[in-house]
């Protein structure tokens, strides 16, 4: 009906008018689609990425500590170097990671969060590297050392151990 | 130098000014903020903020933007009074200080040392673009606390000779 008065008002041929409605639904199909499409995108990363709260810990130290109380598996003490991007989500004591804490001089970064370690991505190890480096505390006795560890919060999406990180906070 | 660039004293810290000025009082001897009808944190949150645009603009910090908020102890590292982060790209920072809950020393004590903790982290700024190995963080500690110490004492001898010091009133002189 309403095809038929815009074919009157608009002095179309009714072909015209039919052309230009179905066109019309087209765009507003195409438009619905892609604003769920981006819905759901957006969603799912929300939902995928999360908060790891922990000590901050040097990737390389806890990467040889853990290998280094592994005595049965020889093979693996040989490869010992950091490396970021391989799967290393391990539950270890804490005690075995003490001196393991990250330091200024840290390059790769892991977070002890909820007894798992997780090495962070090489965006997060950069953040991490800035964050630590870009603050200081005033301490309440100068005359004693400082806690050695940092807390922080990372929040990212964890993926068979290595944390794509999205931002860092350093407590 | 700053004069003109002082912050304006908030109406608490006038009274205490004058109050201090006529009686010759001493710190601890000023009204309570009890007296006053605010509350520590409220009145810490304020005096932060009052101090710190003084002192960012006495350690010509004044092209940074600097940010204060009063963190509760539980928030900061073990055995800290507060910390500072910066962005030195974009010439950004954030101090936090200690908030009352952390303090248990009069009000005139906690005042003074938030100050210190304000003051502490803007030469921690001043040294932002200095790298400083791990090494070497105890040493540059000792060495900001020492500066921090000579900049308020020498703040105090400004409000020693009839200056007016908004940082350091003599109502909160030591």
């Amino acid at each position: 009906m309403k095809v038929l008065v815009r074919c009157v008002l608009l002095e179309l041929t009714c072909a015209d008018a039919l052309t230009f409605r179905v066109n019309q639904i087209r765009t507003t199909k195409m438009k619905s689609t892609l604003s769920a499409i981006a819905l759901m995108a957006a969603l799912s990363m929300a939902s995928y990425a999360a908060d790891f709260t922990g000590q901050l810990m040097d990737a390389t130290c806890v990467s040889q500590n853990h290998s280094g109380t592994s005595p049965a598996s020889p093979s693996t003490s040989s490869s010992t170097t950091s490396s970021t991007t391989s799967p290393s989500s391990t539950t270890s004591p804490s005690s075995s990671k003490a001196s393991c804490n990250a330091t200024t001089a840290t390059t790769a970064f892991a977070i002890e969060a909820n007894g798992k370690t997780y090495n962070l991505d090489s965006a997060g190890n950069t953040k991490a590297a800035a964050a630590i480096k870009s603050r200081a505390d005033r301490s309440a006795d100068p005359t004693k050392a400082m806690s050695q560890s940092y807390t922080a919060k990372v929040t990212g999406t964890e993926n068979n151990g290595e944390i794509s990180v999205q931002s860092i906070d350093i407590q | 130098m700053g004069f003109t660039r002082l912050p304006r004293l908030s109406l608490l810290f006038s009274t205490l000014l004058l109050i201090s000025l006529a009686s010759g009082a001493h710190a601890q001897q000023i009204s309570s903020p009890a007296s006053a009808g605010e509350d520590p944190q409220s009145l810490a949150n304020r005096y932060v903020h009052e101090i710190l645009p003084y002192w960012q603009h006495r350690l010509q910090l004044d092209e940074w933007d600097v940010h204060i908020l009063l963190s509760r102890p539980q928030d900061l590292r073990p055995g800290t009074l507060g910390n500072i982060h910066w962005d030195r790209d974009k010439k950004a920072a954030t101090i936090r200080v200690m908030d009352s809950s952390g303090y248990h020393t009069d009000l005139v004590a906690m005042l003074k040392d938030m100050q210190v903790t304000v003051v502490h982290e803007l030469v921690h700024l001043e040294l932002a673009s200095l790298p400083v190995a791990e090494a070497d963080r105890s040493n540059q500690e000792f060495a900001i606390d020492h500066l921090t110490d000579a900049l308020l004492a020498a703040d105090e001898g400004r409000a020693a000779s009839g200056f007016l010091s908004v940082a350091n009133p003599p109502a909160l002189s030591r």
